[in-house]
């Protein structure tokens, strides 16, 4: 369960403006689509201080679930968010 | 980036949806330097139209593939859909034969769009929850028989923070990160019965497609 990764998916503008919007950082979307601003605000909102997490660090969580050594970890989740866990409830 | 020890997953077979970059890409090279040999499948085009991002290419999906064998494992690519769940028929056929079976399944593919509530179109809202959660589930359906035959393996699904809480403007993919949280919870009792049916199991999950494998 990964939270704002370094993909395609994120690195975009329109990504960019919704979650600056969301946190209520920026009120217009020429401020907010600025990508330094966004890894500023992003890196901000998280504990361990990252605007985005490289996938390359959600990977090991994948192969550790696939691995024997996770051999009794069944019907659950695993949260890879650079701290963003702190920030929701569940 | 982490390694785990090249004989972590041995002989392991692993199919990766979404592999052709982002956490698939990672996800595919990461298993493969575990011992795991990879077949990676992504759609290759554009998803949806209410789509902002890049799609992925076929070229993406071949570098992923260059990964996966500079660690000295096997490659396979599946270019797929997983909305047609007979497209993924035909990507566990070919595992099978190509391989033998199969140990892993990481159900990983998906999309991702903001559109206020009242303002989506159906399209805002039913891409997301087809691609993402019809689509994992469909990932599940054709490859878990797979795994049944082996007698057991892995499932491994992407959820996000986001089947967790919800976001402004983010409502169809919540739900569809939500669900697959629901999906992965209840594959635990379904395909474990399902050892004990097995060939029930797969005349259900393949009827909408092609001949089992």
């Amino acid at each position: 369960m990964p939270g704002l990764i370094d993909t395609a998916l994120t690195r975009h503008e329109d990504r960019y403006v919704q979650i600056l919007q969301a946190a209520a950082k920026v009120p217009s979307y020429d401020e907010a689509k600025d990508e330094k601003a966004a890894a500023e605000g992003f890196a901000s909102k998280l504990p361990l201080g990252l605007p985005w997490l490289p996938p390359e660090d959600i990977a090991p969580a994948v192969v550790f679930l696939a691995s024997d050594a996770a051999a009794l970890v069944s019907g659950t989740s695993i949260a890879v968010t650079g701290g963003d866990s702190a920030n929701i409830t569940a | 980036m982490p390694t785990f020890s090249p004989d972590a997953l041995k002989g392991k077979i692993a199919v990766v949806t979404g592999a052709a970059r982002g956490i698939g890409r990672a996800a595919a090279v990461a298993l493969a330097k575990a011992g795991a040999d990879v077949a990676g499948l992504d759609i290759c085009a554009a998803a949806s139209a209410i789509n902002t991002f890049e799609p992925a290419s076929r070229a993406d999906l071949d570098e992923t593939g260059r990964m996966v064998t500079s660690a000295g494992r096997r490659w396979h690519p599946i270019v797929a859909d997983q909305r047609d769940i007979g497209a993924l028929c035909r990507g566990a056929q070919e595992v099978r034969s190509a391989w033998g079976g199969l140990d892993i399944l990481f159900a990983n593919a998906g999309i991702q769009a903001f559109k206020p509530l009242l303002e989506m179109e159906d399209a805002d809202w039913h891409d997301q929850i087809d691609c993402n959660l019809n689509g994992t589930a469909n990932a599940i359906r054709t490859f878990a028989p797979l795994l049944v035959e082996r007698g057991g393996g892995r499932i491994i699904v992407t959820s996000s923070t986001q089947g967790q809480h919800g976001t402004l403007n983010g409502a169809a993919y919540s739900a569809s990160k939500w669900g697959i949280i629901g999906l992965m919870k209840i594959s635990r009792a379904g395909i474990g019965q399902a050892q004990d049916h097995g060939q029930r199991h797969r005349a259900r999950a393949y009827r909408h497609g092609a001949d089992p494998p």
